[in-house]
């Protein structure tokens, strides 16, 4: 039985050896690959950066609001990627996951450090571009998931929507949106769990 | 009349914006508690946010892909060799001077000397990095701004462990944020690299930029900011100006 023997699905006496619930090939593609970076395999860190630098780049820009300091923050989380692997727990989700939830946390701390960083802009939605300036080669997989995502979300009322997108999107906690709002901080505590519940089962009916 | 809140109620709803980075101080620390409670192996704890984290991945999926700009991979590859003791091997043939030219990290290794006279401080100066023009020449500009700035009282001078005939050191006047950077037999950085001076403030964790540089036939004279009181330097090797050290120093000297 080899160390990289694959299983789809929570399979009893999975052959990893831990009781991980691979949700698709690309989950079992992307563990695989920071494995290979763990043992200083440059092609596998390349690849990650290649499939998720720009997906990640878009997350950074959309809150930090400037290029620049959004690939700085890209380039200092796939750093951070290939000096410590091992932070990556196979336990606690997809690699996807663990690499946007590090760039939006950094991301999230500079603009709430440095608040001049902020612009004044109206609100964008997901759906709206925020800064292309060629054609980004896009997989079909990623691209398929980004459609059902966005449908999903367009299914969650408005108002928990608007919270969510405030607080992952603008990098506000909830007390600033609660101030923002004129809103009591329960309200918006509220409408974050019934958002992100409602977001998860969307999520997992419309996964294939 | 309400039961009693399910165990894993509370921290359903903290974790659910924990992976949003949307809580404020408190919800955090009450976030830490209820793990806690819980325990690290609690199972529930772990689904929910595996799950929750997977729902704000989808979020980020949910934004259009912005392209890096040009040489970004090239960049970050860069960096990642230059990392110790975890890049790839050079290629074959690949003609690419070493980054890293000396580093012991102990204390006293490099020279941290203090009150200096003045004269003695030109005298040093001159006679480590074979600067003859510091001793009064009408030299260059910025060894006339050096030879200034030493010949004020109060200097001190920092050098940097010696190799290879390489020298280094820092001339600063305590309380004073400018400094001199001054070297000679200096190696060239990689190609498309400079060195990066950091100076750390005492009682500071924070490495600050100090200034780049880069020599000119092997010589070094800079003028830096190093901050009215520090009690580490280092240099580390760069792509350009950084806001924190992203290779291992390749220089380092600590005040005993």
């Amino acid at each position: 039985m080899t160390r990289d023997a694959v299983v789809l699905g929570p399979w009893p006496g999975s052959r990893t050896g831990t009781s991980v619930a691979v949700h698709s090939l690309e989950d079992a593609r992307d563990r695989d690959l920071v494995r290979r970076v763990a043992r200083g395999d440059e092609d596998a860190f390349r690849d990650l950066f290649r499939r998720y630098g720009p997906m990640a780049k878009a997350l950074a820009l959309r809150v930090v609001r400037q290029a620049f300091m959004a690939e700085e923050i890209v380039q200092e989380a796939f750093l951070a990627l290939w000096r410590t692997p091992g932070s990556y727990r196979e336990e606690r989700g997809t690699v996807r996951n663990w690499l946007f939830s590090t760039v939006h946390h950094r991301a999230v701390d500079m603009v709430r450090r440095e608040e001049a960083l902020r612009r004044r802009t109206e609100h964008r939605g997901p759906g709206e571009a925020a800064d292309v300036a060629e054609a980004v080669v896009d997989e079909a997989d990623l691209r398929d998931r980004r459609t059902r995502v966005r449908a999903a979300l367009e299914r969650i009322p408005p108002e928990q929507r608007q919270v969510l997108e405030l607080m992952y999107y603008e990098g506000k906690t909830q007390a600033a949106i609660a101030a923002d709002l004129t809103l009591p901080l329960g309200t918006v505590k509220s409408r974050t769990l019934l958002g992100m519940r409602r977001l998860r089962s969307l999520l997992s009916e419309v996964e294939p | 009349m309400n039961g009693p809140t399910r165990p894993h109620e509370v921290v359903e709803e903290l974790l659910a914006a924990d992976v949003l980075h949307g809580l404020d101080g408190g919800d955090r620390d009450a976030l830490g508690r209820a793990l806690a409670e819980h325990g690290p192996d609690c199972a529930e704890c772990v689904r929910l946010r595996a799950e929750y984290g997977e729902v704000a991945a989808a979020l980020a999926v949910a934004l259009d892909p912005v392209p890096l700009s040009a040489g970004a991979e090239e960049r970050l590859l860069q960096a990642v060799r230059e990392e110790p003791g975890r890049g790839p091997a050079p290629a074959p043939g690949e003609d690419r001077k070493p980054a890293v030219l000396a580093l012991r990290r102990r204390r006293g290794v490099g020279r941290w000397l203090g009150g200096v006279a003045v004269a003695a401080s030109v005298v040093l100066l001159a006679g480590i990095f074979g600067l003859g023009y510091l001793a009064g020449s009408d030299g260059r500009g910025d060894a006339a701004a050096l030879a200034a700035f030493v010949a004020r009282s109060g200097v001190e001078i920092v050098a940097f462990p010696s190799r290879d005939g390489e020298r280094l050191a820092v001339a600063y006047r305590p309380g004073e944020s400018t400094g001199w950077l001054v070297g000679s037999a200096v190696a060239d950085p990689p190609a498309e690299r400079v060195y990066e001076l950091w100076a750390r403030p005492a009682g500071s964790e924070r490495m600050e930029p100090a200034g780049t540089f880069r020599p000119e036939d092997g010589t070094v004279l800079e003028e830096v900011d190093v901050g009215a009181d520090f009690d580490l330097l280092a240099v580390t090797v760069e792509s350009g100006f950084r806001q924190q050290p992203t290779t291992a120093p390749i220089y380092v000297v600590e005040a005993a």
